[in-house]
Order: C-alpha cells, then structure tokens, then sequence
C-alpha cells in the first residue's frame, strides 16, 4: 500500500517504521527535517520535509495514487485539515486524523472524518488496568 | 448585527473597531488570554473573550448561534479552516469569512466552501483594477453569471464623455446605477452629465455587456 503519514513525531515515527518494515510504500512529511532522525533503522520510506496541509506538498508525497493517509502532527487543527484535504480532495480511500480533544473528535466524526481521539483511549486503557477489567 | 470575530491580533482588532464604529453588536475571541485581556481594555465597548475560537464550548460562550458572521482572522490557517466549519456546518452562521495567510491554502479553503479573504488576493486585484482602466470591468456576477454589475471609466474619447443620460442610446436590457465624480456618488437622472475621468456603474444582463462597453469607451470587443 502506499501510504503517507503527515507529523514524525513519536507516533508518526513509529507507525511509520512499523508500516515499512512490512514492506508498504511510506511517505512521511514533517516541517522540521530534525524530525526524521526518530525514524528507526527499518524504515526505507521516502521523508519530505514541509507543512503537510499544503497541497502541493501532499501531492509531492503523492496523494493523487494514495491507499491512505494517516494525519498525526501535534495540531488536532492541522490533522483535521490535512484529513479534509486527503478526503475530500484527493478522495484517498483511508483517511484517519488523530485528535488529542475529544470534543472535536465527535464533531468530526459527525462531518465524515474518521478520527482517533488519544485521550479518550488512553483514559478508557487506564480505567481499564486500574479497575483490573478489560476497559473499552 | 451580531459579528463574532476570532483572533485578536491587529487584524482582529482594526476590524473590530471598524465594524463597532459602524454600529455593529461584536464580539472577539482570542486565544491568549494575556492579549485578551489587553483588548479589552482597549477596547470598551467590545465584549472580549479568552479561549480557543476551535472549541464549540468557547464558540457557544460567545453566543455564536446568535451571529449573523463570524470572521476568522488568527495567524494559523489551520484554525481559521475549523473555526469557519464550525461555524458554517454546526452551527449554521450565514455568514463565514476566514483570512487566509498563506495564499497556498486559498484552493483549499475554496474547495470546502469557506469564503476567504487574502491580502495576497486583495493586492493583485487592485494592480488588476488599475491595469484596466479604460476597461470595462465585472464588479459583480448576479444570477449565475446572467446579470452584471459593471465599472467604466470614462476617457476623453469616450462617446458618452459630456452627454446627458437621457441622449444615450442604451442597449437593451441595461442600466446606469450610478455615475462616480471623484469622491461623490450621483444617482442618476436624464439631465445628470457624465465628464471625462467618471466612472460608470451599470447593471446588465451579460448579452449586453458589449454593445455597453462600445457606448461607453467606444470600442467593442
């Protein structure tokens, strides 16, 4: 699959390391190239250093034949954007923006973009190992 | 009229006194809440809150069912996108203007239904609109592009130069709104003249459009 991750952060790092090293064709942008140096020795992607909400830069990583995008930047704001534009633009079959304020997460949803809302995970896995049951 | 205005930077303020000295009902939000608390004391009669202009709460804080516009104006695209969107899609304010600091994103905005305003945009239309004088240009498409407002200005050898409206022969399906002199603006009647150096404002219904601009600059396209 070819698939492009926008944000190299600890997330961005990893899945994208995890993605290659499965043999999938990862593109991974962020706007600072220092970031890259998180990507493990796996990873045999393609790096393009750049905002990801600009256009011309997700088709530099080659939007236009993408299976998926998965936008994980620190920016809730910025995930969203770059979701609409990989949706709704480019009609990438997966698109999934990753969210750190529940709140929007359920109003995105509402506007047909699939989103992970890390807090509600992390504290549902939380009240799940403190309560010793399996959480949601 | 309520206006909801999100950022408090220069833009956000300069605006916010403007559109106060016209009578309008406004509101700033801002982010930081040092910068707002500095707006609101500069600013008296405008109610002015702290918060994030992306989160509904704070949207709904500052009665944004109520607005008639909300006007984005932050320093970060991204946020000017989600806070038009929201304010469009969720909360059905007819009226939405983001800012867009980066000209790149104009395309994108546009493509997902968001008015946007860009100094970019606003500074090649005014070199535009001052390469075409002695052009006819569209100021406004009416009916899908069936009716349009149109500017003129008139030059010395224009056939209309010191004539009397009611000796014009206009084309069907026209009509002259106004005749611009200098910094006055002249309603028109059949006895107003039009001088060298004015400008024309006319309506018409675009299968006229050329025989009006042969009458008023006498050349056709």
């Amino acid at each position: 699959m070819h698939i492009i991750i926008v944000g190299c952060g600890r997330v961005g790092s990893q899945l994208a390391t995890m993605l290659s090293s499965e043999g999938h064709d990862v593109v991974i942008i962020d706007k600072s190239a220092k970031s890259f140096k998180r990507l493990g020795s796996a990873f045999n992607g393609i790096t393009i250093t750049g905002i990801g909400f600009d256009a011309d830069i997700l088709k530099r990583a080659g939007v236009e034949r993408a299976d998926a995008v998965a936008a994980v930047t620190n920016g809730d704001n910025s995930n969203i954007m770059i979701g609409q534009i990989a949706k709704r633009m480019y009609n990438v079959p997966k698109v999934i923006a990753r969210m750190y304020d529940p709140g929007r997460a359920v109003i995105y949803k509402k506007f047909g973009l699939d989103t992970i809302c890390m807090t509600t995970i992390g504290a549902n896995l939380i009240k799940g190992k403190l309560l010793g049951k399996g959480g949601k | 009229m309520y206006v909801l205005i999100v950022g408090g930077g220069k833009v956000g303020e300069a605006l916010a006194k403007n559109l106060e000295k016209r009578g309008y009902d406004i509101a700033v939000l801002e982010k930081d809440e040092e910068i707002a608390k500095t707006l609101a004391e500069e600013l008296d009669n405008i109610m002015i809150l702290a918060g994030d202009g992306c989160d509904p709460l704070k949207l709904e804080e500052a009665k944004i069912e109520r607005a008639k516009a909300v006007v984005a104006v932050t320093g970060d695209d991204e946020d000017n996108l989600i806070i038009c969107q929201l304010a469009k899609d969720s909360y059905k304010v007819p009226r939405v203007i983001a800012r867009v600091n980066n000209p790149k994103n104009e395309d994108t905005f546009r493509f997902l239904g968001i008015d946007t305003v860009s100094s970019t945009q606003i500074i090649s239309k005014l070199i535009e609109e001052e390469s075409t004088v002695g052009d006819m240009v569209t100021l406004l498409s009416l009916k899908k592009g069936k009716v349009s407002i149109v500017e003129a200005k008139v030059s010395s050898d224009s056939p209309v130069a010191n004539k009397q409206i009611r000796d014009l022969s206009l084309p069907k399906d026209s009509l002259i709104i106004t005749i611009i002199k200098g910094e006055d603006v002249i309603f028109p009647r059949g006895d107003s003249t039009i001088e060298e150096g004015n400008s024309i404002i006319a309506i018409t219904s675009v299968g006229r459009e050329k025989s009006l601009k042969k009458l008023f600059l006498g050349k056709g396209e």
